[in-house]
């Protein structure tokens, strides 16, 4: 195969990662709370512009800035569901309901950032080297590697809390039924708190990810998302390895778009593709069929 | 009833409008302009209610449209030499069949998933006029000059809004009698249970393309009716975030009723152009904000406002 082939591959890959980084905690509240966050990736943003001003901070070392960002995310999560969710939910809220309240989040999150850092693009200090590795004829960055590594690492860490800890138990007995769980004696308000901390968490990792390939911008989590959430969709939503599966596969596409078609058009040949595979496939590639009892 | 009379002092204040501000401001034709800009955004208001209120679907994608008719009359008017009405008919089926085919793929789809694909719609629509730059200007934008009407030439901003306080009127007055008929009654039968809906007989897929292709020409119809009046298409006016601007307004007025979405859009654009000269980002926390207060503490929308709160007040006589 030719290099550039093989480079253009490995390059969809990492985007498929940050794809699959942004759209992981969102698909882990989706699950336990069935809220679908549409402002995961403005909380990325945000968290991005305060690890942004940490990193800025001369007394601050790096490792305790990506450490406070982190705790920073988790805290903004721990937020949105004591301040808005908790209170919908009591009040038997829908799905649609949940979706409109991110979404007033989602515009409400970009102004606070483009008030406080203003709207331009600001370029962000590097964390990973740009330096290459040339494997053969193959010129493979540095970034694109650690990304897919971060990814792997975090993915691992993910299957390993859902299965073994009891609090990944409890998110699974969640999601089966609301109901059972409750009646088992699972504490639904602080497994949900928990699962809200950790997603946003993680969408702080996956923001630190997205800003090394693009610039610092109150907009810049906006086409990560859509992609994002493009691939867990086409992967099927209710399953983790789909979710993988499907970004990955929407960042490989639209590297090879990109490459051998037009740049302008990856956006409208990717939701073309995934459109068809929908209608043919309507769960996603790896997703339950559902079936509605009258 | 009661309600004819504000229905007539609404339509007199909307018909005397230009000679108001004539006689108030006359050095000025910003007013007139923002009324245009709030009938044609009522349109695409009422269209997206209809789709969301009346038959339960969710459109991101409503500035792909809004852009479609735009563009089309735009492209028709200054390089083809077409009058306005016709070229707002091209743009009105052009809209239509694109609504019908998207709404085609609704009917397999999980209400979650429909919103990508509009979102995915609204999101391919500037990458494709920046694609196909030879007819759209890219870029550079597209600039419409020399709009006529039947043969004459439309010059002023106060006959800009007569125009379009026609065709908008028009189309609300469809609106209504089109939730009043069989096929409106039909959306409403499909939103509430798809099954129900089904075992009578109704034809969920064509339904729901029916409901997405009428919210698409209310988008297409009202960007082509603005082209003119702007003088001049961007690509990146029509972005997602134009899309979610419709939807705030369909929001806080409260899809389930036309006069709410209307209101709706009269609230988002008044406000918009009172906070134009606001510091970045503040117009966004705004909206953000008082649609997160619309759903929780009014999810009906501002429509609902008086029946809260008579009820408010009928709680605190002790009824």
């Amino acid at each position: 195969m030719r290099p550039v082939f093989i480079q253009t591959i490995v390059n969809g890959l990492a985007t498929g990662a940050i794809y699959a980084l942004t759209v992981m905690g969102l698909v882990m509240i989706y699950k336990t709370t069935h809220v679908l966050n549409f402002a995961q990736g403005e909380k990325a943003m945000l968290t991005t512009f305060i690890a942004f001003s940490l990193m800025a901070t001369p007394a601050i070392p790096l490792w305790a800035a990506v450490l406070l960002t982190l705790v920073a995310g988790a805290l903004i999560g721990t937020f949105v569901e004591l301040a808005f969710v908790r209170h919908v939910r009591a009040r038997g809220a829908t799905e649609g309901t949940y979706i409109l309240i991110m979404l007033g989040l989602f515009l409400s999150i970009q102004g606070v950032a483009g008030y406080i850092w203003g709207n331009d693009f600001k370029p962000f200090p590097r964390i990973i080297s740009a330096s290459t590795i040339k494997l053969g004829g193959v010129v493979i960055s540095l970034e694109a590697l650690s990304i897919l590594g971060v990814t792997f690492v975090l993915m691992l860490m993910l299957y390993l809390f859902f299965q073994k800890t009891r609090w990944g138990l409890a998110m699974r007995a969640l999601n089966e039924n609301l109901t059972t769980a409750l009646l088992m004696g699972v504490r639904a308000n602080r497994i949900f708190l928990i699962t809200w901390g950790i997603a946003c968490a993680m969408a702080s990792i996956a923001g630190l990810m997205v800003v090394n390939i693009t610039y610092l911008h109150p907009g810049m989590m906006l086409p990560v998302i859509l992609k994002a959430l493009a691939g867990a969709i086409l992967g099927g939503f209710d399953s983790y390895p789909g979710v993988m599966l499907g970004c990955l596969l929407v960042g490989v596409m639209e590297s090879i778009i990109g490459v051998y078609i037009s740049t302008e058009l990856k956006m409208v040949f990717a939701f073309a593709l995934i459109t068809l595979v929908l209608i043919v496939r309507p769960s996603g590639i790896m997703g339950k069929r559902e079936f509605k009892k009258v | 009833m009661k309600k004819w009379w504000w229905k007539i002092a609404l339509a007199l204040l909307l018909l005397s409008w230009p000679l108001l501000t004539m006689i108030l401001m006359p050095d000025k034709t910003y007013y007139d302009y923002v009324a245009s800009l709030v009938l044609a955004n009522v349109c695409i208001a009422v269209g997206l209610g209809i789709l969301m209120g009346y038959t339960g679907l969710v459109s991101l994608g409503q500035a792909g449209f809004v852009a479609m008719g735009a563009y089309t009359v735009g492209i028709l008017i200054s390089k083809a030499g077409f009058d306005l009405l016709s070229a707002l008919l091209v743009a009105a089926i052009l809209c239509a069949l694109t609504g019908f085919t998207l709404g085609l793929t609704a009917v397999r789809l999980k209400s979650t998933y429909l919103v990508l694909v509009t979102l995915g719609f609204g999101a391919s629509i500037p990458h494709l006029l920046v694609y196909f730059h030879d007819l759209t200007g890219g870029h550079n934008g597209l600039q419409v000059a020399g709009a006529t009407l039947l043969g004459l030439p439309i010059t002023s901003g106060k006959q800009f809004y007569y125009i379009i306080l026609g065709v908008v009127s028009l189309l609300v007055w469809c609106a209504f009698n089109l939730t009043r008929s069989k096929k409106g009654r039909t959306f409403r039968a499909v939103r509430d249970s798809e099954i129900a809906a089904q075992s009578l007989g109704i034809n969920l897929m064509v339904t729901r393309a029916t409901a997405f292709a009428v919210s698409a020409v209310y988008a297409g119809v009202a960007g082509g009716l603005l082209a003119p009046l702007l003088g001049y298409l961007g690509a990146e006016d029509y972005n997602i975030m134009a899309s979610l601007n419709y939807l705030i307004m369909v929001i806080i007025g409260g899809a389930s009723s036309l006069w709410g979405v209307m209101l709706g859009a009269l609230f988002f654009v008044v406000a918009m152009e009172l906070f134009s000269n606001s510091p970045a980002g503040m117009t966004l926390v705004f909206f953000g904000g008082a649609v997160i207060a619309t759903m929780m503490l009014l999810p009906r929308g501002l429509a609902s406002l008086p029946a809260v709160l008579s009820k408010k007040r009928g709680a605190l006589r002790g009824r």
